[in-house]
């Protein structure tokens, strides 16, 4: 089987997801964009976070950024297949995108809270939430040691940012981009 | 590896990762590659390119290849006009169709075009001679009218297809359908790129809007993703994100990219033969060298006043294409092997105020055009750059709404004319024609498939050579097409 990369809505949706910061509100008008001076396009939150892309406005002009990026359809006039693309953009936006970094910071805080301070608990409860499996013997060896090089990184509260930086890296890898 | 996933169950890659070691690993990685790529290779492993279908590589990557001969074309700039500009009113003065205008016309399209019955119409613009070719360029094109001296237009240029979106990957991708490379994916696989920090292939579409089969117009096809086009942004910042938009230490940053990359690795050992992600680790690469190299690139507040002016940047309606233009310029200075512009929509598509609509698309580029042509050739770039200026297909000589000032014309997909410039092409010719009211190429036609082979061979590619075996049929640019290179046009 060959494996299959997120499409723009679902990658969004689950970095949302991820974060404790999907707004599952459903029905109801679209939630608008803000625009940027430097053509940055992102979707403005709700108190409870952000709505499923599914709720986004469309406008032509106006595609959030990380779905442009990622090959969300444009709908002039319409779409007979949806392309899957593989650009060095794609990689910038995940790497350095402010937003997608402070989504990570979140969805770090939620491993904290459920799997406790154990590095390889963490570690687990990572990947269980955002690849649905646990992690094998290479990327448990391979995180624990990366987790350990951020904790002397990052000071003060380093252990805290250790785990958002490894969090930020495993959204920004293949095996959470691509379903298997 | 267990031959179990973390279930207990048993999954197929499992199975076949695990029987994949030992005395049938490498028999076994040889037929399951054989199978993925549709030709049984023999039992025996793979060590180099030679015994790989025709064209499979063991690693495809971007650094530069040699041709098949000595080049005269180093990078290609493609003008693309989407629409299918009207070739009588810009390139292809008809006085017969003048004198006969308003007079009942009926044509039988064939295969590529429908039958039309209507009133012929004349071309409202009024035509001169220019240069010392005496080339002949409509009143819409004053900037191109003083490069005739540089351009070979081909005015007997003929398609297959009436539609848009079929004639579109016709001339992209040398098919009337979907799914197959473009020209620049076939450029860049046989060729790479010169500069590792920038991408090979680079679209530089319209803020306004994408054209028409939006981004199929530059995917790779059935070659591998890295040979795909990369989209940059004209507008506002060309590359979001080049630089991290929060604050954090580069150690740490360099940290998280390692883990991605040892992660990655893990990923793809129990994914063989994924070029997904080889590509994806490609693009991750090429994101860490574009840091280096794409803000300077792409900035053209960097170029003196005078050359901005030139181009039409800072004034209307010329900004958009003129940054394009000028972005072009400065990406292939620095080595970078094929960017296509696009406009937005398609502006040449003027099946109804052909008037009106042909002077705003004109003025939108002619003098961007223009300043790229005497920019190329001012830095001494022109002779290894081959810059492409065309559309789809051309226009009818029969009024589709003959009602003026509202009068258009359809599609004609049987002649059209395209100008190429630069990159061993032979300055100041016209090749071929068209019949005495520009509907239908007759003298010294060049097919879609001519035109391609044609762009190989300036860039120093055999267009017969240029193969990827897919499930045993040599697939090439030009596809199962004869092509002959029109060589009135090489210098």
């Amino acid at each position: 089987m060959p494996l299959k990369r997120m499409d723009a809505e679902l990658l969004s949706d689950s970095l949302l997801m991820l974060s404790g910061k999907l707004d599952e509100t459903r029905y109801g008008p679209p939630e608008p964009v803000e625009v940027r001076d430097d053509g940055m396009v992102t979707p403005i939150s709700t108190e409870k976070g952000w709505r499923r892309s599914i709720y986004v406005a469309e406008r032509r002009t106006e595609t959030p950024t990380l779905l442009e990026s990622f090959d969300l359809p444009p709908m002039s006039p319409n779409c007979l297949e949806r392309n899957t693309s593989t650009v060095a953009i794609q990689a910038l936006h995940l790497l350095n995108n402010s937003m997608v970094e402070k989504l990570a910071e979140l969805f770090a805080e939620r491993v904290r809270k459920e799997a406790g301070d154990q590095p390889e608990r963490q570690i687990a409860r990572a990947y269980w939430l955002a690849l649905g499996r646990a992690p094998d013997e290479d990327e448990k060896a391979t995180s624990l040691q990366a987790l350990s090089r951020f904790r002397q990184m990052e000071k003060p509260q380093h252990e805290q940012k250790a785990l958002a930086s490894f969090c930020h890296a495993l959204v920004n890898s293949a095996a959470f981009l691509y379903i298997d | 590896m267990s031959l179990h996933d973390t279930d207990g169950k048993t999954t197929r890659r499992g199975f076949f990762n695990r029987i994949s070691d030992g005395i049938y690993g490498a028999a076994l990685a040889t037929l399951l590659s054989g199978d993925v790529y549709g030709s049984l290779s023999p039992l025996m492993a793979t060590e180099t390119d030679a015994d790989l279908p025709e064209g499979h590589r063991r690693v495809y990557a971007l650094k530069p290849r040699s041709p098949h001969f000595p080049p005269k074309a180093k990078a290609v700039i493609h003008l693309y006009m989407n629409g299918g500009p009207s070739h009588v009113d810009l390139f292809d003065p008809k006085s017969t169709l003048d004198r006969h205008s308003g007079e009942t016309y009926e044509t039988a399209g064939g295969e590529a075009d429908v039958d039309h019955t209507g009133k012929l119409l004349r071309s409202p613009f009024t035509f001169k001679q220019h240069g010392k070719s005496g080339i002949w360029v409509s009143e819409l094109m004053p900037g191109l009218s003083e490069h005739v001296d540089d351009i070979a237009l081909i005015r007997s240029m003929y398609t297959v297809h009436f539609n848009h979106e079929q004639a579109l990957f016709m001339i992209h991708s040398g098919r009337p359908v979907p799914g197959r490379p473009s020209m620049g994916s076939w450029v860049v696989f046989g060729l790479g790129n010169e500069n590792q920090n920038l991408p090979a292939y680079v679209v530089l579409d319209d803020p306004l809007g994408l054209p028409i089969n939006a981004t199929w117009n530059w995917q790779n096809g059935f070659l591998p993703p890295l040979y795909q086009g990369t989209r940059l942004r004209s507008s506002g910042s060309p590359i979001l994100d080049l630089q991290a938009d929060f604050e954090k230490p580069a150690s740490v940053i360099s940290a998280e990219r390692d883990l991605i990359s040892q992660l990655d690795r893990i990923h793809k050992r129990k994914h063989p033969n994924e070029l997904q992600l080889d590509a994806r680790i490609a693009s991750y690469e090429l994101a860490a060298r574009l840091q280096v190299e794409a803000s300077d690139a792409l900035d053209v507040a960097e170029e003196s006043a005078a050359t901005r002016e030139m181009y039409g940047i800072g004034q209307e309606p010329t900004d958009s294409y003129g940054r394009r233009c000028l972005m072009a310029r400065r990406l292939v200075e620095r080595g970078v092997r094929f960017v296509q512009l696009y406009i937005n929509g398609q502006i040449w598509d003027n099946h109804s105020s052909l008037e009106s609509g042909m002077r705003d698309a004109s003025q939108r580029t002619d003098k961007p055009i223009a300043a790229l042509l005497s920019d190329l050739k001012q830095r001494g770039l022109l002779d290894t750059t081959l810059v492409i200026w065309g559309g789809e297909f051309g226009r009818s000589p029969i009024a589709q709404t003959d009602a003026s000032p509202t009068a258009g014309r359809d599609h004609n997909p049987k002649g059209f004319s395209l100008w190429m410039a630069g990159g061993g092409v032979k300055p100041g010719i016209v090749h071929g024609e068209t019949d005495d009211i520009g509907y239908e190429a007759v003298e010294n036609k060049v097919s879609v498939t001519d035109w391609h082979a044609t762009i190989l061979h300036l860039l120093g590619l055999d267009y017969q050579k240029l193969v990827f075996d897919q499930s045993g049929l040599k697939e090439k640019l030009t596809s199962v097409f004869e092509a002959r290179i029109v060589k009135e046009i090489l210098a």
